[in-house]
């Protein structure tokens, strides 16, 4: 079990350190790793060094997932793993608290402020971390969902940018839309 | 391409859409955040992810708000592959006394039921695999249900009716179509007619 060191380097020319399982959470990161590209230091422009840790963070928990991490925590266990037969209740229930444990984190992790948020999902759009652009871009749809027009501007300080007739006929719409939708 | 926005909210035909240009991809990443108030946030999300995001809504009000948001979000809206319409809805049993209300509580259904059709329509592209289903149920549910698959959208239906004097008949028709999606419409749209005459007589 090889689990040699990787460097990141941000766009800010800081450099974080992440294990490379950990880093195998990143598709990008992971065809770097493969393709023998790596001397030393990724460099990653598009991700600055605030959000860097953020997302070293999640491949850390999130690394060892379908591998290895995994293997070396239960790797007392593994032997015994023929022989009990109550082996896969007990599994069942370790996988039980790891995934309570994993949302708890996830909760945790995914506490903070819509500017993150947006970097967050950029980062791991770039990175190709597949779980982490989930929860990201759930957390943003939960934002759109069931508000107003007026409500998801405010949210997301967009500026309307339709002209003021546009604007008249648009809470026409609204409007229509909301007594044709009141139903429910 | 997309032909369907001038259908939607008749606002394109005001202005011309053409002249802008959103900002793709990464911009530079450092925007200073002393300005924060004032930056459109999603301003620095490319289209591509924010289609993720419209995509993972799902709602089709949702969807239709965020269409009235801002210019960008009105032109990505029709471009998003999943959209789920779900209008569930309970007609009293005694509609016969409750007229005006139920009378009130069926424009509400039908009238919902265009909308879909137009939201649909905003997804019209030639032909289209077109799944529909109909299964009426027993004495008390009138249920139709459509999965429309237009080219890379998938709209589910699910429409229910519930009232008791629809004793009728138990029938299984399930149509599969290779046709103009609007040609199918059209009968989904007859076929609700009916169910709202039956309804009223």
């Amino acid at each position: 079990m090889s689990s040699t060191k990787i460097f990141l380097k941000s766009s800010d020319d800081k450099t974080f350190e992440i294990d490379e399982t950990a880093a195998r959470a990143s598709e990008t990161l992971k065809n770097i790793i493969d393709g023998g590209c790596l001397d030393g230091v990724i460099p990653l422009p598009n991700v600055s060094s605030n959000i860097l840790p953020k997302v070293i963070e999640y491949c850390k928990k999130h690394g060892g997932d379908n591998g290895s991490s995994k293997k070396i925590a239960n790797g007392g266990v593994d032997k015994d793993k023929e022989i009990l037969p109550d082996y896969d209740e007990e599994e069942d229930k370790r996988e039980k608290v790891r995934v309570d444990e994993l949302k708890k984190w996830e909760e945790e992790y995914m506490d903070f402020d819509q500017q993150v948020l947006y970097d967050l999902m950029l980062a791991a759009n770039y990175l190709h971390i597949k779980g982490l652009l989930d929860l990201t871009v759930e957390k943003a749809a939960s934002m759109i969902r069931g508000r107003t027009p007026d409500q998801i501007r405010e949210n997301f300080n967009i500026n309307s940018d339709f002209t003021p007739e546009e604007e008249e006929e648009m809470i026409l719409i609204e409007d229509e839309w909301d007594d044709e939708w009141a139903f429910d | 391409m997309f032909r369907h926005q001038s259908l939607f909210l008749h606002v394109s035909s005001q202005t011309d859409l053409r002249g802008r240009i959103w900002p793709e991809l990464y911009q530079e990443p450092e925007t200073e955040p002393e300005s924060e108030a004032e930056i459109d946030h999603f301003d620095r999300v490319p289209n591509s992810l924010l289609l993720i995001v419209f995509n993972k809504i799902g709602d089709v009000k949702a969807l239709g708000r965020c269409c009235l948001v801002s210019r960008r979000f009105h032109d990505l809206v029709p471009q998003v592959d999943d959209v789920e319409v779900r209008v569930d809805c309970v007609i009293s049993d005694d509609y016969a006394s409750s007229d005006a209300s139920a009378a009130d509580k069926n424009i509400g259904v039908f009238s919902n039921y265009k909308q879909i059709i137009s939201i649909d329509s905003l997804f019209l592209s030639s032909t289209s695999f077109l799944f529909l289903l109909f299964l009426t149920s027993f004495s008390f549910y009138f249920v139709l249900c459509g999965t429309f698959k237009y080219n890379r959208t998938t709209v589910n239906l699910q429409f229910a009716t519930k009232q008791s004097e629809f004793k009728a008949c138990v029938a299984n028709v399930i149509a599969r179509l290779e046709d103009e999606a609007g040609t199918v419409l059209s009968a989904m749209l007859e076929a609700t007619k009916n169910a709202e005459r039956k309804i009223k007589t």
